[in-house]
């Protein structure tokens, strides 16, 4: 048996290194306990592509809580942007449309293919921003319970679909479609009631002092891993990698300790999990604790998710050759990506897809040294394809190739390199009511003393750090007062 | 889910003494409301004997090798414990700690339990079981008459079996030809049978209880039977919980059931739910009130009135309600009609006459 300290945390991913070094920082005995040999998620280990090691994903970010940003230190620490805010550019067959913060260049943008939506779009923008910023009452600002019209607000939009939201204030499918890319997140279809939340949700976060700004890190998805790891250790965390936890020991209904899968158990008051609420309640708990109606329901598996292609090129794309700098959306209509999401969570690789295409090397070009990195985002695909991914990963290349050569034509005979990260099966079905639940039931669990600190604790899984801080202030709590 | 109505193995035998024709239906079943007087019938088991039929109880059978360490953990009471043939009283609840159940957990043998309640929840304890590699299958429709009564003794001897059996306990046994159980789980003795076997089973109870004036009795009868002693069901005198929320133990005063020593799903939420409260039972001076009537003493409300009844042995109306705190046998308004609540069972049957009472021996 290990010495007992105060909070065990399961996972090294950005949400619980941020817990942990909250928690340590407050004076907690805090260990870290990874399964792997790196510490900080998915995104802290680099990528081979094409004999080159590049940066893990994701290239950019989006949700990045900016009150971690501040008492983390983590700008000090050497967390720094290349780019804040990535402009939008939509491109389809006939048109090419730029959505960018400066309310007059969008305008003019716009304006080619409808003067009502060059109009709508600023009032559409304006309108979700405040909306937004309203719900983050409910989604992370402690101590401030939403009020009436927010209230009101959040009904409205759990029961509204993004394409019928996009349907009434568009009438362009080009303006919709460009829109929409940012609904096809968590597995959810942009048909389905409640998916407007995701727009939502999205306009809501802060990035760089930016409301709803897209921004790439200096040095990509690593740096802000090795940022929080200097964190926690400096505020007294014990890292533990290469350590699997088998099961956590509950007793009297409460955590008592982490059970390591060579046998040996970590003591502690409060247990913090990055894993799923899937992985967390059913594979760690005993049967019993979570409850069975909890279990039954976390049977239901996410289906639909995304998959980022790492393209390595010898020269930029004809699409960025103007502009390198933005977020190239490639979605037909949004209708076809409706379709899509069918495809996929029926298990096949979508007839249409949508993708997102960001070049982290335009800004900084030290991330893969004389060559050009392209990373691809695409969206809806299946977690699990019939007959499994490898059958399929040849035929989502050649069809994403395909799809980016309409828009550079010489893009083919550019790659140098390849590779893909595909759909992530270990994360929760998320649906409208988890997005719209109040932070507190996203963190807990039925089990005193356990909390979720990770993706599943987001409302929408994205590398936030957010649910990490709020868990450390639950967590905290508990530690001083026992349950509520 | 299938919306045919079914017949139980006592159905032909039912019908033919049925003259008046009155049915209801239970979980499927078709069943006799009663058989010409509901008064009768209930009054037959205090002075006599009534045979009812159960058959239309949802059964629900836990099998596997994990099925003690499930049904441990699915009760609020720690029916692991039980002997082979032995049963406990115990409820089931979400986790929330809203009750879904009220039944008798009965155990078969080492890795059988059958469940039996008023109210199925197959699907809840099927996807329970998964999650303990145990498995949970329906067994209703097997044959399950009710014998109750102060007779009901001598006419289980007078038919050839031994009614010598502890509450809460089964014997398996062969009566003449036929594979039957017999039980004591509920107001009286029950006769479990093969479908087949229900006609046969009813003929033999029929002619053996002839000299005991026995007769059947329909489910209005046994519905009062069970309120006057105090039975709480669900479905009549409470809601059950879904999947989360609903009435809570505290709520229905049913804290005796459960043992909060030993984990169950939905402990930690009972444990929150606050102070036990204490069924009582409710004897109104008129009509008896709705179900969920507040219960009001100097003005304060101290509870809420469940199922009530005409009950023929006590000839006013008669209920089941909770009182948060204080002790029975005190003055209550239930909405507008004065009542009094009295400690359980309101007016228990009296209980079976042994069939042969043997004389000590004079002392020498």
């Amino acid at each position: 048996m290990s010495v007992a300290v105060d909070v065990a945390v399961i996972g090294a991913g950005p949400g619980s290194l941020t817990a942990a070094a909250y928690l340590a920082s407050a004076g907690a005995k805090v260990v870290v306990l990874e399964a792997t040999d790196v510490a900080g998620g998915a995104g802290a280990a680099p990528v081979d592509v094409g004999g080159l090691s590049v940066p893990g994903t994701p290239a950019t970010l989006h949700a990045l809580d900016p009150r971690v940003v501040m008492d983390l230190k983590l700008t000090r620490r050497g967390l720094r942007f290349s780019v804040r805010d990535l402009p939008l550019v939509a491109l389809r067959a006939d048109d090419r449309l730029m959505i960018d913060r400066d309310r007059h260049a969008t305008a003019n943008s716009l304006a080619q293919l409808s003067h009502r939506d060059a109009t709508r779009f600023d009032e559409f923008r304006r309108d979700l921003f405040a909306a937004a910023r309203a719900l983050r009452a409910l989604w992370w600002e402690a101590g401030v319970p939403p009020d009436a019209s927010t209230r009101s607000n959040l009904r409205r939009l759990g029961m509204l679909s993004a394409e019928a939201m996009l349907e009434a204030a568009f009438e362009t499918e080009a303006v919709k479609a460009a829109c929409g890319f940012d609904a096809l997140q968590a597995g959810i279809s942009p048909s389905s009631a409640g998916s407007s939340l995701l727009l939502a949700w999205r306009a809501a976060q802060e990035m760089c002092g930016l409301q709803g700004a897209v921004a790439i890190p200096r040095g990509g998805g690593p740096t802000l891993a090795s940022t929080l790891l200097q964190a926690a250790s400096e505020a007294g965390v014990e890292l533990r990698v290469g350590t699997k936890v088998a099961s956590i020991h509950v007793d009297d209904d409460r955590v008592r300790a982490a059970v390591l899968a060579t046998g040996e158990f970590v003591p502690a008051r409060v247990i913090l999990s990055n894993l799923s609420r899937r992985a967390t309640l059913m594979n760690l708990l005993p049967p019993e604790a979570a409850g069975f109606a909890m279990v039954t329901r976390l049977r239901d598996e996410r289906t639909v998710g995304e998959a980022t292609i790492l393209m390595t090129l010898n020269a930029v794309p004809d699409f960025a050759m103007a502009c390198p700098l933005a977020r190239f959306v490639m979605v037909e209509r949004l209708d076809a990506v409706v379709a899509a999401h069918t495809e996929a969570r029926l298990g096949r690789i979508p007839t249409e897809f949508a993708l997102e295409a960001v070049i982290p090397t335009a800004s900084d070009p030290g991330l893969a040294a004389d060559t050009t990195l392209l990373c691809v985002t695409v969206r809806p695909l299946p977690v699990a394809p019939a007959g499994g991914w490898p059958s399929h990963v040849a035929e989502l290349f050649e069809r994403v190739v395909q799809r980016l050569s309409h828009h550079a034509p010489r893009l083919r005979s550019s790659i140098t390199g390849l590779n893909v990260v595909l759909p992530r099966a270990d994360q929760d079905r998320v649906t409208a009511a988890h997005i719209a639940s109040d932070w507190p039931a996203r963190l807990a669990t039925p089990v005193e003393g356990l909390f979720l600190c990770g993706d599943a604790a987001e409302p929408v899984p994205a590398v936030s750090c957010r649910a990490g801080r709020l868990a450390a202030a639950l967590a905290s709590a508990y530690l001083k007062w026992g349950a509520p | 889910m299938s919306t045919d109505l079914r017949a139980t193995p006592f159905h032909a035998r039912s019908a033919a003494a049925n003259a008046c024709n009155a049915w209801e239906t239970r979980n499927g079943f078709t069943l006799a409301s009663h058989y010409g007087d509901v008064a009768r019938e209930a009054l037959a088991a205090r002075f006599a004997a009534v045979m009812v039929d159960l058959s239309w109880q949802p059964r629900v059978i836990l099998g596997e090798p994990t099925a003690p360490q499930f049904a441990s953990r699915l009760f609020t009471r720690d029916v692991s414990q039980l002997a082979p043939e032995e049963a406990a009283k115990a409820l089931w609840l979400n986790d929330d700690a809203g009750v879904r159940g009220v039944g008798t957990v009965v155990r078969l043998d080492r890795e059988t339990f059958v469940v039996i309640s008023a109210t199925g929840d197959l699907p809840w304890f099927r996807d329970a079981a998964v999650q303990f590699k145990a498995a949970a299958s329906e067994a209703t429709g097997q044959g399950m008459l009710a014998l109750v009564g102060h007779m009901s003794d001598r006419i289980l001897r007078a038919a050839g079996l031994d009614p010598s059996l502890r509450p809460m306990t089964l014997r398996r046994t062969f009566w003449r030809g036929l594979d039957v159980t017999l039980s004591r789980l509920g107001l009286g003795y029950e006769l479990w049978c093969e479908p087949d076997d229900g006609s046969i089973v009813w003929d033999r109870l029929v002619a053996a209880g002839r000299s005991f004036a026995l007769r059947p009795a329909g489910q209005l009868a046994m519905d009062i039977l069970e309120l006057e002693n105090g039975v709480v069901r669900p479905g009549r005198d409470f809601a059950p919980a879904g999947e989360a929320g609903g009435p809570t133990v505290q709520d229905l005063g049913l804290s005796d059931l459960v043992d909060a020593r030993q984990p169950f799903n939905g402990r930690a939420a009972f444990r929150r739910a606050g102070s036990p409260s204490r069924l009582v039972g409710l004897v109104f001076d008129t009509d008896a009130p709705m179900p969920e009537t507040p219960l009001v003493r100097n003005g304060d409300k101290v509870g809420r009135s469940l199922g009530a009844l005409h009950s023929p042995a006590m000839r006013q109306p008669i209920g089941l309600g909770v009182l948060d705190g204080g002790a029975p046998d005190s003055e209550l308004i239930a909405g507008s009609v004065p009542c009094r609540a009295i400690a359980l069972p309101i007016l228990p049957i009296p209980a079976p006459i042994p069939p042969t009472t043997e004389v000590p021996p004079p002392p020498v």
